[in-house]
């Protein structure tokens, strides 16, 4: 594992704008350089142009949804290694065996508390999963 | 490990405090690193994945694939 910077830049992709528009401030707040995306074509933009260390990523969106975009940056060797965290609303049993096997290397219930953030952002601090 | 013997194993470590009772803040998926996994007490082992719990208040409990979808399936509503 690789100790990543203590600045971190974050890829927030999500349709609804109150929700990108508020996880962004708490990011902002604890430090992290944050840049947003309206769903996975756009986040595929974002990503080639510049990868993130961390991409906290909604699941249903239009154009392309979160599981399609995790698909495409685990299958692109340059981008596989971005630690990748599934947010959505639903975290039943059903749902994190689908983001597991999609290739999310973690999974938040939104909206996200503060503690979660802080517990997620000190993990990809410090090590987070191998690149 | 039986999946009936899991369950039972889930719900006494559930009654006994030794397996938690409340859902994870953040959940990991990794490959296996040796941590022992809390319902079946084996080691989780690559190439098996293995499921990090960050849980509230504090603490990391560590699951296999198998053992965390019982274990979460289990959790109260």
């Amino acid at each position: 594992m690789t100790a990543r910077p203590q600045r971190l830049s974050a890829l927030i992709v999500d349709d609804h704008e109150d929700s990108r528009a508020a996880l962004a401030v708490l990011l902002q707040l604890h430090g992290v350089d944050v840049r947003t995306a309206r769903d996975g074509e756009e986040a595929w933009r974002e990503i080639v142009e510049a990868p993130p260390d961390l991409i906290l990523c909604d699941l249903h969106m239009p154009n392309l949804d979160g599981f399609g975009f995790v698909r495409r940056l685990r299958a692109d060797s340059r981008l596989r290694g971005t630690v990748t965290i599934a947010v959505s609303a639903l975290g039943g049993p059903r749902d994190l065996i689908e983001t597991r096997e999609a290739g999310f290397d973690g999974h938040v219930v939104k909206p996200i508390s503060e503690e979660a953030l802080v517990r997620l952002l000190d993990r990809v601090r410090s090590a987070g999963p191998a690149p | 490990m039986e999946r009936e013997a899991l369950i039972a194993r889930i719900e006494a470590g559930m009654s006994a405090g030794t397996v938690p009772c409340q859902d994870c803040l953040v959940t990991w998926f990794g490959e296996g690193r040796g941590h022992r996994c809390v319902v079946c007490e084996e080691p989780i082992t690559s190439p098996d994945t293995e499921v990090e719990c960050d849980l509230p208040g504090g603490g990391t409990v560590y699951f296999h694939n198998a053992c965390f979808d019982l274990w979460h399936a289990a959790l109260p509503a």
